[in-house]
């Protein structure tokens, strides 16, 4: 009896006016949001460029801002305008919200935390969960990255707290680049070692003042060479790594020093 | 009326130790700051741009009369300037078996300096290999190393190799004869960008012998050098600057003291020398886009003394080879050209990860920019755009060379 008490305290007598002004509240926003879904598409449609996005974007924010307005007017009719009251929606709302905001909120926490320990700046090159970029903004809640493809990806600073987060560069101009070759079994190493170096040093993105490294390592199918070394800036990595492979083939093969060429793997052989 | 020249002037060069070269500084920042608030007053922007246009709508000066007032001055003087660094190494006992090594920053004309040099002493000038035996790694050019009888001088050694794989073979050879002393007595020249970028090659250059440098020239010398030599016994050049009338270049016959618009010495040559990192040549280049003929005064009163007046803007009105927009797109282009002192066009797509049409393309760019130049040795940085482009390359992060920092 008591919850009851409570509850009638709360809120508004459920009259069939009442009942008719919800009802013709829902029908108006189901009106609004199908307009809104069905109209700004089409209008898109009639312009280019810059509109058509921005067009495209309002989509959504008109819709959030048709169901939020929606709700605030039903909790209105439906609820007694009073300051206990008020207490205790905004309470239920609270506790709503903070579950439903639980992990953005760790986001911001997380962000903050970038600030001080510097996992990554503007302009390192990291990579977290497999995706490998540049940082072009570090916002409150997610980072930014672009990766080579161009595409953008946005992640949220929460991933710091579980995962690896591999920055290639630290914050510095140099970011150690590596272009591997497999070579059949047969041939001379230290020759081809010496080539290696000789194909990085000649490189016209070659950071000169920082160390050239070849590391040999023999696998079942192949020798593997990994020819270690460092472009001027960055922003050249994979321009290097291309260079570097196409002068160190062009080098080999003069050399007669033949390529190793993976089996092709046939469909039901997997053991 | 004196008539001495920078040629008879025997302190004008001077060769040290390459680490005793001292850059030429430029006047104290404060004043560029106290005139870069001045421009953005309307009005002074106003004068200033008619001032502008003013000096450089009057004539430049025709490269014959330039030659005619500035001359290249006769080499004995650099050449007596080697012969004496080098005395300490050629006459010490017993001989010293490595080579000493004369750099020269782009355009400073080393080589010539050096041809000159070991023809007045009678040694054997060696010529550096062509492009097809470097890449070709033919041995047979480095047996004249070895043992050889007599002393020899090799002028260019940014032209014994390429930045290619297949293009550092017969530097390295080189390299570790003249380390081991097995070369006999010689003398080395090398470009100061080239010379940076053997030093990271094995075997490296740590072990040839004395590294000698021309010092830098500051305003002082700059102004000796270009001293103008007279048309005539009857008269004088005088050069100022256009826009306050200050003296541009001291000249005993004139007083340099303020009456009515002169303001005594101006301090252009004193950037001119810092923007020019201390290379007279590059000065040159500069002073020869700068000079403008204005009228000739009426003679002078107190004597028959035909008076001719050269101007010059002043230093921030000065119009340099600026870089071009997406210079970046062209600066491993630019790098390429200074690691070899000028590099042909058939073998620019043999040394950049470029196709031919894009190497194409950033040589027409550039050259239109003013900062490189056909040769015949090629295509080379300008010697007006070779300060813009050593930034440019600074900036980026390049190779560059020690010697001018």
């Amino acid at each position: 009896m008591n919850d009851a008490e409570n509850i009638a305290r709360v809120l508004r007598d459920f009259t069939p006016t009442l009942l008719f002004q919800i009802v013709a509240i829902l029908a108006a926003a189901g009106v609004l949001v199908s307009v809104t879904q069905k109209v700004l598409p089409w209008l898109a449609g009639r312009v280019s460029g810059r509109r058509r996005i921005f067009i495209f974007a309002s989509v959504p924010v008109l819709r959030l801002f048709i169901i939020v307005g929606t709700g605030v007017l039903i909790v209105q009719a439906i609820i007694r305008p009073s300051f206990e009251n008020l207490i205790t929606l905004m309470g239920a709302l609270g506790i709503a919200l903070g579950f439903a905001f639980k992990d953005y909120v760790s986001s911001l926490v997380a962000g903050i935390v970038t600030l001080y320990e510097m996992p990554y700046r503007l302009g390192d090159w990291i990579e977290i969960e497999g995706v490998y970029g540049e940082v072009k903004t570090i916002g409150m809640r997610a980072v930014k990255i672009v990766t080579s493809d161009d595409t953008a990806v946005i992640v949220p600073h929460l991933k710091l707290w579980n995962n690896l987060v591999k920055n290639a560069n630290d914050g510095k101009q140099n970011l150690l680049c590596i272009a591997s070759f497999y070579l059949h079994p047969r041939h001379d190493a230290a020759l081809v070692k010496r080539t290696l170096y000789e194909v990085a040093l000649t490189s016209p993105f070659l950071q000169i003042q920082q160390p050239i490294v070849v590391v040999v390592a023999e696998k079942p199918w192949a020798t593997h060479y990994q020819l270690k070394a460092y472009p001027i800036d960055f922003r050249y990595q994979f321009q290097f790594i291309t260079d570097l492979t196409i002068r160190a083939k062009a080098v080999l093969t003069d050399l007669d020093v033949e390529f190793a060429i993976a089996a092709p793997i046939l469909p039901g052989a997997v053991s | 009326m004196s008539r001495t020249t920078p040629a008879e002037d025997p302190q004008l060069w001077r060769y040290v130790d390459a680490g005793e070269y001292v850059l030429p500084s430029a006047p104290p920042s404060h004043q560029e700051m106290t005139g870069l608030w001045r421009r953005f007053l309307p009005q002074r922007r106003l004068r200033i741009q008619a001032s502008i246009k003013q000096t450089y709508d009057l004539p430049s000066l025709s490269e014959k009369v330039f030659q005619r007032l500035v001359p290249l001055p006769g080499w004995s003087d650099a050449v007596a300037a080697l012969e004496a660094a080098l005395a300490s190494y050629l006459d010490c006992e017993p001989c010293e078996t490595r080579p000493a090594v004369v750099i020269g920053m782009p355009h400073s004309n080393t080589a010539e300096i050096l041809k000159r040099w070991a023809e007045e002493r009678r040694w054997r000038i060696i010529e550096p290999p062509d492009h097809e035996q470097i890449l070709a790694q033919d041995a047979s050019w480095l047996t004249q190393f070895s043992h050889p009888s007599t002393p020899w001088m090799l002028p260019q050694l940014e032209r014994c190799y390429l930045r290619h794989p297949r293009g550092i073979f017969l530097i390295q050879r080189l390299l570790e004869v003249l380390a081991n002393g097995s070369a006999g007595r010689c003398v080395l020249g090398c470009d100061s960008w080239a010379w940076a970028y053997l030093t990271h090659l094995p075997p490296g250059t740590d072990r040839l012998s004395k590294r000698f440098i021309a010092q830098a020239f500051d305003q002082d010398r700059l102004a000796r050098w270009m001293r103008p030599r007279y048309a005539a016994e009857d008269s004088l050049v005088i050069v100022r600057e256009a826009d306050n009338g200050q003296f541009v270049l001291p000249n005993e016959d004139v007083s340099h003291e303020g009456d009515g618009d002169t303001k005594g010495l101006s301090n252009f040559l004193r950037h001119l020398a810092a923007y020019s990192l201390g290379n007279p040549f590059v000065a040159r280049a500069v002073w020869l886009r700068v000079l403008r003929t204005a009228n000739e005064m009426p003679q002078n009163q107190a004597s028959s003394i035909m008076i001719h007046e050269v101007r010059t803007p002043s230093w921030r009105q000065v119009i340099l080879p600026a870089l071009p927009e997406n210079a970046r797109d062209y600066a491993i282009l630019l790098h390429t050209l200074l690691l070899h002192n000028g590099v042909a066009a058939d073998a620019l797509p043999q040394l950049l990860p470029l196709s031919p049409p894009e190497i194409a393309q950033g040589l027409y760019r550039l050259c239109d920019a003013e900062l490189i130049e056909s040769t015949t040795s090629g295509w080379q940085v300008t010697a007006a755009g070779y300060p813009a482009v050593r930034k440019l390359l600074v900036d980026e992060g390049y190779l560059t060379d020690t010697i001018s920092e």
